[in-house]
């Protein structure tokens, strides 16, 4: 009697440390848990190196873009310097154009004075150019002429005496000037357009330079 | 007998301790496992997210710097567009300038020819200089050194020095030619009228015009060598005005007034 009575716990001890069902649900459920970690572990690894791989993609198409854009810039600058420096020269021929504008202008100018001192007719000096340099030049050999030339025209002159005379004056160009008339001889200006008799010469001493004149 | 059953009992209560033992460290590994591997589970989460921050912020810096880039070019496109447009403008207006300028060019070449041929009938006075000038623009012209307007303005003052010539009286030393010989000798230029020369060897003229050729004509009657003595003395004393009894020579053929 006492013998069954003690194998019992032993046999229940027993059974309580290797009861099967028991051990066979631990099992289960580590084997899922293991599984299910061991799955997302995994599944995490290769989101990593997705998302590295992205990275990698994402940084390079940026960086490519980036080396495109700046090669557009450099050659858009290299451009824009070569516009400029033409820019420049351009400026710098227009400047010079005018200048010589300017330049053309002032010698118009100039040549307006002197063809108006000299009695020429005056001109419009803001007219085109084709019509004003045939006009001037040809104002210019005219006076050019005239003054070297010997002219004689009528007209009065103050003797020495200081009485106005009538007769002839010749011209030897700007230079000299001779009267012959009632006194005749070698004259000088008297005032801006007068000329008075400084110097007599006998008529027949000038006789031949009036008969040419 | 009762000892042989404590023996059994214990006996078999070690066996069932060992195995429980056993099972204990065995589940104890396995929690370990999962332990660690919910761990690296944690790690990796964290790394995802850093790498996921690390690349959005990498790009989104690249982003930025090709954002910023965009907006250069576009500036540098507008100064390219901006300084295509002046240059098409300046271009135009230069070449509209260079035209009217090279309409020029034939009124200029001759207004020279008529400068030119002026010169040509004048009084011999260093005749080569000056028409070396005339030639100079001319040559600055036609080879395009030189455009209209620069030289029309350089004609003028050639007009202008003519004039000067043509109002002054001044001494020089020049070749002239005497009867067919060249010779240097001191020249007096009265205007553009009259010239008269001093030979080292005591011989003294004029110019002659006849039948419109300039010409250098001897003098040999006393009073008109002293005139021209006269002339030369004053103008070495740098008088410039006076009265002189001069020989001068008209084209009057054979002929001579004083």
């Amino acid at each position: 009697m006492k013998t069954p009575r003690l194998i019992i716990p032993i046999v229940l001890v027993f059974l309580a440390a290797t009861k099967p069902a028991f051990g066979a649900d631990l099992e289960a459920v580590y084997a899922a848990e293991l599984a299910e970690l061991e799955a997302e572990r995994d599944r995490m690894l290769k989101e990593l190196d997705h998302i590295r791989e992205q990275n990698r993609k994402d940084i390079d198409s940026r960086r490519g873009q980036i080396l495109f854009l700046g090669d557009r810039l450099m050659q858009l600058r290299l451009e824009s310097d070569k516009a400029e420096s033409d820019l420049a020269r351009l400026e710098d021929l227009q400047e010079s154009g005018l200048s010589k504008r300017d330049q053309f202008d002032s010698a118009i100018d100039q040549a307006s004075t002197t063809l108006l001192k000299a009695g020429e007719e005056p001109f419009d000096v803001d007219q085109d150019p084709l019509e004003l340099i045939p006009r001037v030049f040809t104002a210019a050999k005219s006076l050019l002429e005239a003054r070297a030339t010997i002219s004689t025209r009528d007209g009065s002159y103050f003797m020495k005496s200081g009485l106005e005379a009538k007769g002839k004056i010749l011209m030897l160009g700007p230079m000299a000037a001779f009267a012959s008339g009632p006194e005749s001889g070698l004259l000088a200006l008297a005032g801006t357009d007068s000329f008075r008799v400084v110097h007599t010469i006998p008529p027949e001493t000038l006789a031949p330079i009036f008969d040419e004149g | 007998m009762n000892k042989g059953k404590f023996l059994t009992i214990l006996v078999v209560l070690t066996a069932v301790g060992s195995l429980a033992t056993a099972q204990e460290n065995q589940f104890k590994q396995r929690a370990q496992k999962l332990a660690d591997l919910r761990g690296e589970i944690g790690r990796l989460e964290s790394r995802i997210q850093t790498e996921r921050e690390t690349g959005l912020n990498e790009v989104q810096s690249l982003i930025s710097q090709t954002e910023e880039l965009e907006l250069l070019i576009q500036k540098e496109k507008i100064r390219l567009k901006t300084l295509e447009r002046m240059i098409t403008e300046k271009r135009d207006a230069d070449s509209a300038a260079k035209q009217a300028v090279e309409e020029l060019k034939a009124p200029v070449l001759a207004a020279i020819q008529l400068i030119r041929e002026t010169v040509m009938a004048g009084l011999p006075f260093r005749l080569e200089e000056r028409l070396a000038e005339l030639d100079h623009l001319q040559a600055s012209l036609t080879g395009n050194t030189a455009d209209a307007l620069t030289v029309a303005s350089r004609l003028w003052q050639f007009v202008e020095d003519e004039l000067k010539l043509s109002s002054e009286t001044g001494q020089y030393r020049q070749v002239i030619e005497i009867e067919g010989v060249n010779i240097l000798a001191d020249v007096v230029r009265v205007g553009m009228m009259l010239m008269f020369y001093r030979t080292e060897d005591g011989r003294y003229g004029t110019t002659t015009k006849k039948e419109g050729l300039w010409a250098f004509e001897q003098v040999t009657n006393k009073e008109a060598t002293d005139g021209i003595d006269a002339l030369f003395d004053s103008l070495r004393r740098q008088v410039r005005q006076g009265r002189f009894n001069l020989p001068i020579r008209l084209e009057i053929p054979g002929g001579s007034a004083r």
